[in-house]
């Protein structure tokens, strides 16, 4: 059965009903490219349509107005929510695979194409050489795990490697680990993307290949456990991993999840007091796909002076950040459109700091606050923990 | 229509709305040129999204000088094919029209733009004014309010207050020619509080498919919101006593809802609740419609709904509906489950009959004492094409009038269901026609149906207002007033 035979099903019992097109019981906007472009091909129900309408021989994968309408998708999983019919749980596979078949067909945006070219000269999706994948951690005097043992690892992932404005977020997630008296180590420059994004914009190959390598690689380091910091990274290690039927002999964790245990073992105390208004976006990668929502909040109601306000659209009902599966590198202005419409939102609580727990959410929240002029701050919340300690 | 020069058309189109609210992108149009019915797809030329209505009335003047068909579109939910633009055109999407204009809390009334949905009422009624209540109705969220009350679409409370169409104030319209006309007492002052005492010129916009102008404001009525809604639900057997304990409640006018749907509880008796709370009107956990009735009792659900300011009035209330359910379903078997609270916050409802991925009926209204004489004819053709039952009727305004509802949630993807689906409606629309009973939100082949059938001199009025309205016959043609091809 190919692609478009699995997915067909799913396009055909879509009942066109638009539930798909706003948060269910907040009925709030859900779909950052629905919402901004108004045209039904841009929401849920409009890609499982190009789904039929490809099965039809009506649309072609070379109508760039249809890979427009599939790549604009940020696979936020928003529409999962809102669906109360039978593709459900199946839009962004639907979505994928579209994007699969896309690739094999030689249809790939040339934003992507230059990712993929970076992921196989530098094994990162961000055009930055190799060898500068470890130089966030200079200074810090870490275990190799490439020549050493350590109990728990801890990945960077691309964004946190390669982006110095966040390479604190890394930094402080080491100190943290490490005030906790956890063994933890690091690749280096040794570590490599997960594939994920790869994957996201069709190109499984790269998930395999890469899948296979950071398997291995743990698997031979002999690490209890791999603690990541980006969100996309955990979801593509949890959900995306299994495919290759290879046995991970480690757990993996979010920086938000390990802390959380850490400090409920009361290995982590916050002493400090930190005097914030903040409101928390949840990636969604940690939320929606592996259902972390309370550990991130836990965190933030143990530090003291910390005065934590939701946002309406919050948990499974969070409206994206705008930066997932190839959006900020394929359509930037939708990226940052999408992240501006989250900052007005978290403005609107009165909270004076952002928090969220993935560095591509605060990267693009963070370009969109220096190109529209806003005036918030923007944390991870390892940085935030960082300060009550 | 052949649209000539669709480049330069869309170029005008631009100049009008902005570019980036123009469509001619094969992968949008597709998604316009369909619906959940099994109705044959037909493909736009062009989707346009009009802000305002200096930009629908600049559409409209265009469509007119180039006789391009105009199609009003909101969320294309209708279960009627009713945006499938039959002969090409503009899908004037109307999404972004999306604006509450005015909430008049004293006099009860708010007025909305086209693409006002039912979540965006729930939103505001629970935010800033918890005391009063609309008419939900089935239809998802993201359904249009001026959609539902435009195509007389009922309401949960549709025994009490009749359809939506009737709780209609007034209206702004821009007539296919372009003009822009105010309807109702907005014509003469600056209030939306009533369509009389004038000439009542509202019937020229509400029940025609968007085929003599595009409502760019409606003003519908608030209700009241009870403090105490209570529900209470029965499994009945039989068709008489069933229709004839609904149409007694109805005309008692003691319920807000009294609806009976005739569902298959999986042939099943005595009833699972729990089954047939997942089974709920044909969606839930089913995967097809198809479905090979054993021999057994014609079964109903029947949800009676009774919305109190008092224990006291609850409790009188209750006294009456005890006595006619003893009297009306004497001799049957029936269960009663335990009266629940309802709580009116869950409305709208994320739909379950949408699960299968096609949605199609031939709703109707006509007379209540029609209902028995019609459920006989109508129940048995579902078993006939092998589908799974799904009729409801409920009373509307004290019962005058009601609704007949067969209704089919039906696989997409799986073509002999959908075959025997499409026969299916042919026959059932026959024979409810022959009950006396006229659908709403008419499929295109309904609508001629009715036209050949109905008085020549009324299809002759329809067809002479709508040339009057329309002379280029530009608004959803093919429809109401232009069935004559």
């Amino acid at each position: 059965m190919d692609v478009l035979d699995a997915v067909t099903e799913w396009g055909t019992r879509c009942a066109q009903c638009d539930a798909c097109k706003s948060f269910y019981r907040l009925y709030l906007p859900s779909c950052p490219p629905g919402h901004r472009f108004r045209f039904n091909g841009y929401f849920a129900t409009g890609k499982l349509m190009i789904a039929r309408g490809l099965k039809e021989g009506v649309l072609s994968l070379e109508d760039d107005d249809v890979l427009e309408r599939l790549y604009t998708c940020m696979a936020c999983r928003a529409c999962h929510e809102n669906c109360g019919g039978f593709p459900r749980e199946h839009i962004v596979d639907v979505i994928e695979g579209l994007r699969q078949m896309a690739v094999s067909a030689g249809c790939m945006l040339p934003a992507h194409g230059v990712m993929i070219e970076s992921l196989k000269k530098n094994d990162n999706v961000l055009e930055k050489p190799k060898e500068e994948r470890g130089a966030w951690a200079e200074g810090l005097d870490l275990k190799d795990i490439t020549t050493e043992k350590a109990d728990v690892v801890y990945r960077a992932g691309c964004m946190l490697s390669f982006e110095p404005e966040v390479w604190v977020v890394a930094r402080d997630a080491i100190g943290l680990l490490q005030q906790a008296g956890v063994d933890v180590g690091i690749e280096g420059k040794e570590e490599n993307c997960c594939g994920g994004r790869a994957y996201e914009i069709g190109h499984l190959a790269e998930l395999t290949k890469y899948a296979e390598h950071n398997i291995e690689a743990y698997n031979n380091a002999g690490a209890s456990k791999v603690i990541v910091s980006c969100s996309d990274g955990l979801s593509h290690f949890k959900l995306l991993y299994p495919q290759v039927n290879i046995k991970m002999n480690f757990e993996v964790l979010h920086m938000v999840e390990y802390l959380d245990q850490l400090i409920k073992e009361g290995k982590l105390k916050f002493t400090r007091k930190v005097p914030m208004k903040v409101t928390y976006h949840d990636p969604c990668h940690l939320g929606r796909y592996a259902g972390i929502y309370e550990p991130p909040r836990d965190i933030l109601r143990s530090i003291p002076g910390l005065e934590l306000i939701e946002m309406e659209r919050s948990r499974q009902y969070s409206w994206c950040c705008g930066a997932g599966a190839g959006v900020k590198q394929a359509y930037p202005d939708l990226a940052l459109w999408t992240a501006e419409e989250r900052i007005k939102e978290a403005k609107d609580t009165g909270a004076t700091a952002l928090v969220t727990s993935c560095p591509w959410c605060e990267r693009n929240f963070k370009d969109a606050i220096k190109e529209f002029g806003e005036k918030i701050e923007v944390y991870d919340i390892t940085e935030i923990a960082r300060m009550a300690i | 229509m052949e649209v000539k020069d669709k480049e330069k058309i869309a170029a005008e189109l631009e100049k009008i709305v902005g570019a980036e609210h123009v469509s001619t992108a094969q992968a949008d149009l597709y998604s316009y040129s369909r619906d959940m019915t099994q109705n044959k797809p037909s493909w736009p030329d062009f989707v346009v999204m009009p802000d305002g209505v200096e930009e629908v009335q600049g559409v409209m003047r265009l469509a007119n000088r180039e006789k391009i068909p105009v199609i009003p579109y909101t969320a294309g939910a209708s279960i009627g094919g009713l945006t499938i633009p039959l002969k090409g055109g503009i899908i004037l999407d109307l999404g972004r029209m999306n604006r509450l204009i005015e909430f008049n809390e004293p006099d009860r009334y708010m007025i909305v733009e086209p693409a006002f949905t039912f979540g965006d009422l729930r939103r505001l009624l629970d935010k800033e004014y918890p005391h009063l209540h609309y008419g939900f109705c089935m239809a998802p969220p993201a359904s249009s309010c001026m959609s539902n009350a435009l195509l007389i679409g009922f309401g949960y409370n549709s025994n009490s207050l009749g359809t939506n169409a009737d709780n209609v104030n007034g209206m702004e319209v821009v007539l296919p020619t372009g003009e822009v006309v105010k309807i109702g007492s907005c014509a003469v002052s600056p209030y939306w509080s009533n369509r009389g005492p004038l000439p009542d010129l509202a019937g020229l916009f509400l029940g025609w498919q968007g085929a003599t102008g595009v409502v760019t404001k409606i003003a519908l009525q608030v209700w009241p919101r009870h403090p105490f809604s209570q529900t209470r639900l029965l499994f009945t057997t039989g068709i008489r006593p069933t229709c004839t304990l609904l149409r007694r409640v109805s005309q008692t006018q003691i319920c807000e809802q009294a609806v009976a749907f005739a569902s298959e509880l999986e042939g099943e008796w005595p009833p699972d609740p729990a089954r047939w709370a997942a089974s709920e009107t044909g969606g839930g956990g089913q995967t097809a419609a198809t479905f090979d009735r054993p021999p057994g009792p014609d079964t109903f659900s029947v949800l009676l709904r009774v919305e109190v300011d008092s224990e006291d009035e609850l409790k009188a209330k209750n006294a009456l509906l005890d006595v006619f359910i003893k009297e009306e379903l004497k001799g049957t078997e029936f269960i009663e489950l335990p009266a629940q609270w309802t709580d009116m916050a869950q409305f709208p409802t994320r739909g379950t009959s949408e699960h299968l991925g096609g949605l199609t009926w031939i709703g109707t209204m006509g007379p209540v004492s029609q209902w028995i004489k019609a459920m006989e004819k109508v129940l048995p053709l579902f078993d006939k094409y092998r589908l799974r039952r799904v009729a409801g009727i409920c009373g509307f305004r004290g019962g005058h009038y009601g609704m007949l509802r067969p209704i089919v949630a039906y696989n997409n993807s799986d073509p002999d269901e959908v075959e025997r689906v499409e026969k299916f409606m042919q026959e059932i629309l026959q024979v409810v026609l022959d009950c006396g009973f006229v659908p709403y939100k008419a499929h295109v082949w309904a609508v001629e149906e009715m036209m050949r059938r109905g008085d020549p001199n009324w299809v002759e009025l329809l067809t002479r207002v709508k040339k009057m309205l329309d002379p280029n016959n530009i608004m959803n043609p093919g429809r109401y007033g232009d069935t004559r091809g």
